[in-house]
């Protein structure tokens, strides 16, 4: 798994390629915490080139997406590949986070 | 005594009691054979840590309320549903098989031997007994075809009971050979009588009590452990050992009764339980004078052959004469007779009993029944599993899943679970529903789960696991309440419809199944995904690479592992280790 962060007009974005499982959602998790300490409070999370998506993944977003409502602000994840957009819809997270098919839609309005 | 020692005693007892049952489960190995051996080595033939030689009045009372104990539990354990299995051997056994076990016993001891015919007797009378303590965990251990088991249990319980009126008749009659057989046989039906009365009597004071709420919660195992107690010495009081049928009686209502708080009384008497028998055993171990065994050499050895190889055989065979049983049934039967707590604790009561009025060779009674104990405990213990295959008589494996909500995501399971030679069965009370699964030659039941009818239509012999998988994260808890119950804590799974249930982890480990699959799904998506050819669930065959096992591209998580012939359910977590999976992929 590779995670790349950037910044689009004070929005952080970040991009995790590869597998998000057991074995790597503990660095996603501790990237997304040092980014919510320093101050972020807005972010999307591409997943354009994610291959696959486990339960500890989801949970690593549902935990950040919880801390940035505690501090005002919100997670948009974008650009999920069919695979991941499965596992969103019938786990029900699309019902619950903001999901867009495009990182400039998730940009919108943020 | 000082206190000090018999602080000791106890204590000492109740650490190697509970040492001694800790060893045996891990080595998968009968605990009695590690309670007599830490009794034996703790007592005054080897180490001299236990006084129990000098505590014979407390060992006494000890021995009672432990007795009553063990029988109540016993009886709860009874499912008088069960008998109808096997109603004629069961009935043949406990009526005849005591009396029958005791002659042929009386009459080897007193030829072989050479002991008088009142020590005979009496000591074929305690061994008419089999062990529950024993008997139980055994075929915890040995699974065994129903019937066979319910035949075991059965006799290890009530047997118990009329065994032990019957040693205490014998010991009377013994003891007062002046008396006519008459007025023997009168005390013996008296004594019977007295304990089926005072039984009945405390199960309905027992059934009374316990759906109300007449006592506080916290104090309900107390107070039923006090009021058996209590009719235990008032029957006995009345008449020498008939508390004995009372508590088993009474055990035996009380189990029939279908309350929510019975699992709890059951959980506390089971471990009072283990802990009276762990605790009296080792004491009544190291009071063994091992030179009593060895006094009698080579007849000793033929006596005791004798009482497993013609007694045993001499009673099953009459007993199931005209029987449902087979002859590998039968021989099975003979071969599993292991003597245990009863026995034990009556031979060093009776023991205690006959050398201080003088009877003569009343040693030999202890030695014997102990030297039979230990014989049968360890011979019949670890051969009862490759007996029960040479017989043929083991149960089948319980490897079956039953999926409890019928639709097109369990159908296809179920169709894949069977590919793989695991029995499945389905449950769904929505006759709508089942249809699918008929049309698919499944073995699926209409009906509610939570209805004992429609268990018993459904058939759990074969069924391991339980998943729930219903569209309701309620009903799907509620169901693997009762898969817990009835196949254990580990064999109850559920799907949770979605990540932000009300269901919790924490209410899932307090209440309901283990989570099923890799995540929390949507059995309605689901189902709507697999309608439209988005998703399918299939066997999946991955390919192992120097980082591990690679996805295929269409892959969305596992739903069961496929290893060594088995199948497991993925829960969330579980890292891939096997390259067969059934699993859920884009279609």
């Amino acid at each position: 798994m590779e995670i790349t962060v950037t910044d689009a007009s004070g929005v952080k974005v970040i991009r995790i390629e590869g597998h998000l499982d057991t074995q790597t959602s503990p660095d996603a998790q501790a990237q997304l915490a040092q980014l919510i300490d320093q101050g972020a409070t807005k972010l999307i999370v591409n997943f354009e080139k994610l291959d696959y998506i486990s339960s500890a993944g989801l949970r690593v977003l549902l935990k950040a997406a919880k801390q940035l409502k505690g501090n005002s602000g919100e997670l948009r994840i974008c650009s999920l590949n069919e695979v991941v957009q499965e596992v969103f819809d019938i786990s029900g997270f699309t019902t619950i986070l903001t999901v867009t098919k495009t990182e400039p839609e998730a940009l919108e309005g943020f | 005594m000082e206190s000090e020692a018999v602080l000791q005693t106890l204590a000492l007892a109740i650490f190697l009691g509970i040492l001694a049952q800790f060893v045996a489960s891990k080595l998968k190995l009968p605990s009695i054979i590690f309670l007599m051996l830490f009794g034996i080595v703790a007592g005054p033939e080897v180490l001299h840590l236990l006084h129990s030689r000098e505590l014979t009045d407390i060992i006494s009372a000890l021995i009672s309320v432990g007795v009553a104990i063990i029988l109540f539990e016993g009886g709860m354990t009874l499912n008088i549903q069960d008998l109808k299995s096997a109603p004629r051997a069961i009935v043949n056994i406990i009526v005849f098989g005591p009396f029958i076990t005791m002659a042929t016993i009386a009459v080897c001891l007193h030829y072989i031997l050479d002991l008088n015919w009142g020590i005979s007797a009496l000591t074929g009378a305690i061994l008419t007994v089999s062990g529950p303590t024993v008997v139980t965990p055994l075929l915890a251990r040995v699974r065994v075809d129903r019937k066979l088991k319910e035949v075991l249990n059965w006799e290890s319980i009530i047997v118990d009971a009329v065994g032990a009126t019957l040693m205490v008749v014998t010991l009377h009659f013994v003891l007062s050979a002046s008396e006519s057989h008459l007025t023997t046989i009168g005390h013996f039906l008296g004594r019977l009588a007295l304990g089926v009365v005072t039984g009945y009597l405390t199960g309905k004071l027992l059934l009374f009590i316990v759906p109300r709420k007449i006592i506080a919660h916290e104090h309900l195992n107390i107070a039923i452990l006090g009021i058996i107690l209590f009719a235990y010495w008032g029957s006995n009081h009345i008449a020498s050992e008939s508390g004995l049928l009372t508590v088993t009686i009474a055990g035996l209502m009380l189990g029939q009764l279908r309350h929510p708080v019975l699992e709890e009384i059951k959980g506390f008497k089971e471990q009072l339980s283990t802990l009276t028998v762990s605790v009296l055993f080792i004491l009544l171990a190291s009071r063994i004078d091992l030179g009593n065994i060895t006094e009698y050499g080579w007849p000793m050895a033929l006596a005791v052959l004798s009482i497993l190889f013609v007694a045993r055989p001499l009673m099953i065979f009459l007993t199931t004469l005209k029987t449902r049983l087979n002859l590998r049934e039968k021989l099975f039967l003979v071969w599993i007779a292991p003597r245990g707590i009863i026995a034990a604790a009556t031979a060093s009561l009776f023991t205690i009993i006959l050398t201080a009025n003088h009877y003569p060779q009343a040693a030999a009674l202890e030695s014997i029944v102990f030297l039979i104990i230990i014989c049968t405990v360890v011979l019949q213990g670890l051969t009862a599993a490759p007996m029960a295959q040479l017989l043929k008589v083991t149960a089948p494996p319980r490897n079956g899943y039953l999926l409890v909500g019928v639709h097109r995501f369990s159908i296809a399971l179920a169709k894949l679970l069977l590919q793989e030679g695991i029995p499945v069965k389905l449950v769904d009370n929505k006759k709508d529903n089942i249809s699918g699964a008929k049309e698919a030659g499944l073995d699926v039941t209409c009906g509610n789960i939570m209805d004992e009818e429609v268990l018993e239509k459904i058939g759990l012999e074969r069924i391991g696991t339980m998943l729930a998988l219903t569209e309701s994260d309620e009903t799907n808890t509620l169901v693997c309440r009762l898969g817990r119950k009835l196949l254990g804590i580990d064999s109850a799974y559920q799907v949770v419809n979605t990540f932000f249930s009300d269901i919790t982890d924490e209410v899932l480990l307090n209440f309901g199944g283990q989570l099923a699959f890799e995540m929390k799904i949507s059995i309605k998506t689901v189902n709507e995904r697999l309608e439209n050819g988005r998703l399918k669930v299939e066997k999946v065959n991955l390919k192992k690479t120097e980082k591990g096992f690679e996805l295929p591209e269409n892959f969305l998580f596992p739903l069961f592992f496929l290893k060594k012939g088995r199948v497991t359910v993925a829960k969330e977590d579980d890292r891939i280790t096997t390259p067969n999976l059934i699993a859920i992929t884009i279609g």
